[in-house]
């Protein structure tokens, strides 16, 4: 017997909004690595895959930027993988010299010792200027003094010759915060990860191709304490190897409609997997209303923004562990209804966004 | 995808300008029409467009938003960080 072929899963854990379970140091990866044996086809986005020095590199998984993944789940881009990217470093003009020298050895280490083609390396004319806040839910964000500036480095980029960017900014060192000492503890929220996201959104909706952003701080010093989902971030003395990693391999950006054997597009989509509490993002609306399988996973949040706020059909699992199983069940094409304990299957709902079994002539219901 | 001129691999000099990053904070009444269900997509980003404008960004782009809590009377509510119009690289 022939494997099911791959259903194409999107998996979000959204950043900065703490959610116990990927709101770390690329602690969504075991359950990436999970979905993708359970899919054969994951995309994902780099707060999932990111854990500092650490990796995990897999060609299951495909590793978007959070503004190109709205808009390939509302099927405005197609994914075009590709064996590799060339990736040029944006250095924000902010960083002391020891940090850039710190960055630069890491470039080289990844070269020498990976074999990834990187270069070229610039340097904004002027320091970006990170400010970090809270947003009235409680979750990360934040904005930068000089877009203008990082806009200019990453075009300065691709006329180098760059088809992905890794961007290196100057985040203001928290040392001492109750805040910093709350995550570190593994009870709060990644406070660079809303700006984080708002540096690479601007690149990638700017260049249209494949970018993604690593803070450069100061290292903080040792704590005994320190949650293990954190503690990715005090390995070394910079956050870029994950992303020079993830960028590595991925996939080019291409508007729809896009043609070309190779291409995933946001059409295919066989399930989206998202927090249970966090399903406000424009992705998880974008594959709802077509119908795609949302599955919904208890990762406590910040948030409350469930499915029943919002009145969306879901599938609902205990842990990353039993949505693989949902996903497997999607992929086999059985009704994975029937495969979860307390939910009701004796009335012939099917999910909208499967094929109906043969013979079914019931209108399609929620689930 | 944004259509960019920044794709090209022109060797002249440019000048990009950049208008401000807008964070907003905003609670969106569900629409009369709107009976039951998920929140319509296009509805939300033209109400966070429509948001922005009303404080004097009009032709602002959300870049990053989402909805962060939800009321029976109040509606959604919508955070995030938007780009004011004027963002475009000249030679």
């Amino acid at each position: 017997m022939t494997a099911a072929p791959p259903l194409p899963t999107l998996l979000l854990i959204p950043t900065g909004i703490g959610c116990e379970q990927g709101g770390y140091a690329g602690d969504g990866l075991p359950a990436a690595r999970l979905l993708a044996a359970a899919s054969d086809c994951l995309i994902t986005h780099p707060n999932v895959m990111n854990a500092a020095s650490l990796y995990w590199s897999d060609r299951r998984i495909h590793y978007v930027e959070g503004w190109a993944l709205d808009r390939f789940a509302a099927g405005s881009l197609a994914l075009a993988p590709r064996p590799c990217q060339r990736i040029g470093v944006l250095l924000d003009a902010g960083i002391e010299p020891e940090l850039v020298l710190r960055h630069r050895q890491v470039i080289e280490a990844c070269r020498a010792s990976l074999g990834l083609t990187i270069g070229p390396v610039r340097t904004t004319d002027v320091p970006l200027g990170v400010h970090l806040a809270r947003g009235e839910s409680g979750s990360s964000w934040g904005t930068i003094d000089h877009p203008d500036a990082l806009l200019r480095a990453g075009e300065q980029l691709v006329a180098g010759g760059a088809t992905a960017i890794a961007v290196v900014a100057r985040f203001p060192d928290d040392t001492g915060s109750a805040a910093l000492a709350a995550y570190r503890a593994g009870a709060g929220v990644d406070a660079l990860a809303g700006a984080e996201a708002v540096i690479s959104h601007l690149l990638v909706r700017h260049l249209g191709i494949p970018c993604a952003h690593a803070p450069a701080l100061q290292p903080l010093p040792p704590d005994p304490d320190l949650d293990p989902r954190a503690a990715a971030e005090e390995l070394g003395h910079t956050f870029l190897p994950c992303v020079l990693v993830g960028l590595s391999r991925a996939p080019d950006l291409r508007p729809e409609p896009a043609m070309g054997g190779q291409l995933l597009h946001g059409s295919a989509l066989g399930a989206v997997v998202a927090p249970a509490d966090a399903l406000g993002g424009a992705a998880v609306l974008a594959c709802a209303a077509r119908g795609i399988p949302l599955i919904t996973v208890a990762n406590p949040c910040l948030l409350a923004v469930n499915a029943t706020a919002l009145e969306l059909p879901v599938l609902p699992a205990r842990s990353y562990a039993e949505a693989a199983g949902l996903v497997t069940a999607l992929r086999e094409g059985l009704n994975p209804e029937l495969l979860s304990a307390g939910r009701p299957s004796d009335d012939g709902a099917w999910h909208p966004g499967l094929s109906p079994p043969p013979g079914d002539t019931q209108p399609h219901r929620p689930y | 995808m944004r259509p960019s001129s920044a794709n090209t691999r022109s060797e002249h000099a440019r000048v990009v300008t950049v208008s401000p990053l807008l964070p907003f904070c905003f609670w969106l009444p569900k629409p009369a029409h709107h009976r039951s269900g998920p929140p319509d997509l296009a509805s939300l980003a033209d109400g966070i467009t429509d948001h922005l404008a009303g404080q004097g960004w009009p032709g602002a782009e959300p870049l990053r938003w989402a909805i962060t809590a939800v009321d029976p009377v109040r509606g959604w509510r919508l955070e995030g960080v938007a780009v004011a119009s004027g963002d475009q690289a000249v030679a």
